[in-house]
């Protein structure tokens, strides 16, 4: 399955920190993912690209994890331009005020 | 015209988390091989273009942008897109990225080359009003509110800040059905253009962008007293 056409479910976007959820939780299954991913997500429907992120964790990575950073982690609002971000981006573009480059 | 998906979706929120867990480099060479591989195949340029994007999107987001990255990023993102579109002019999400990246990501050592930078919001405006036009062909959708307010940033930060062109487009943006957009990772982006357009006070019909924004993310965090 690759990400350009994979059809996620509903619950997708959510599997990859069930997983991660699992593995903070469950020192065993902490183990197997990282010893055996491919016995460890047998059931998760993941695509390539979350394979390709959970198959590269090491046991630094796991140790470091816990809910609250997790939660961290996959908070796409924190993505968001803030209103100090948006400020930035508009500074930015006024670098190239036209008037500014004539 | 091609909808944006879960797995656009997906994606963007996985090399997110991936880049803040420290190993987005990967997934993102990874993407790059694929593309490299596939050149003729103009859908393998998505999640490669989609996966920059996401770090470009991290950069400025947390610890201000690196220029020398932001200058190689910029340059990939459009290639990528670019090659997208040549292949599939349709694609939503291609398009409004590639407006938006050149309206609000060009990386400021590109003031250096002013020519250049009056290029770029050419064909800024050019994208905007292709993908304006394709809009009206196609069932309307959410997000292509987001297309009329990001017009509008350009035709407002354009030499002729044509206050009856942005009034224009923000009528088109906010006359039409507002269900909420479910992709919860590229409505950050959606969102920006509503976000700078509340920022400028001398631009009318505050009130119904701010309607339309809500409307359009609720739930979603906040941007400012008085945005949302």
């Amino acid at each position: 399955m690759t990400a350009a056409d994979s059809i996620p479910t509903e619950d997708g976007q959510n599997q990859i920190k069930e997983v991660l959820e699992r593995a903070i939780a469950d020192a065993d299954f902490g183990r197997q993912l990282l010893d055996d991913p491919d016995t460890a997500l047998e059931g998760y429907e993941l695509s390539e690209v979350q394979l390709l992120l959970l198959r590269s964790l090491d046991e630094e990575d796991l140790a470091k994890l816990t809910p609250e950073n997790l939660d961290a982690y996959f908070a796409v609002d924190s993505a968001v331009y803030t209103p100090e971000d948006s400020a930035m981006v508009q500074t930015g573009y006024e670098l190239y005020d036209t008037d500014e480059l004539d | 015209m091609v909808p944006i998906t879960r797995a656009d979706d997906e994606l963007f929120s996985t090399v997110i988390a991936a880049a803040r867990l420290g190993r987005a480099q990967k997934i993102v060479a990874r993407l790059s091989d694929r593309y490299g591989q596939e050149w003729g195949v103009p859908m393998a340029a998505l999640p490669y273009a989609l996966s920059m994007v996401a770090l470009m999107q991290l950069d400025l987001t947390s610890d201000g942008l690196d220029e020398k990255k932001s200058v190689y990023n910029y340059g990939e993102i459009i290639e990528s897109l670019g090659d997208l579109l040549y292949g599939v002019p349709e694609h939503w999400l291609a398009r409004y990225l590639r407006i938006r990246t050149r309206t609000m990501m060009m990386p400021p050592s590109h003031a250096e080359y002013p020519e250049f930078v009056v290029e770029e919001r050419a064909r800024a405006a050019k994208d905007a009003d292709e993908l304006i036009a394709r809009q009206a062909g196609a069932e309307w959708q959410p997000w292509f509110a987001s297309t009329y307010l990001l017009a509008a940033r350009v035709a407002w930060e354009s030499e002729e800040r044509d206050l009856d062109r942005v009034r224009g487009l923000v009528a088109e943006a906010t006359s039409r059905p507002a269900a909420p957009i479910e992709f919860p990772a590229l409505g950050s982006l959606l969102r920006e253009p509503f976000i700078w357009y509340l920022g400028q006070p001398e631009l009318p019909d505050h009130e119904a962008v701010s309607r339309t924004l809500a409307a359009l993310f609720a739930g979603r965090r906040p941007v400012s007293a008085g945005v949302e």
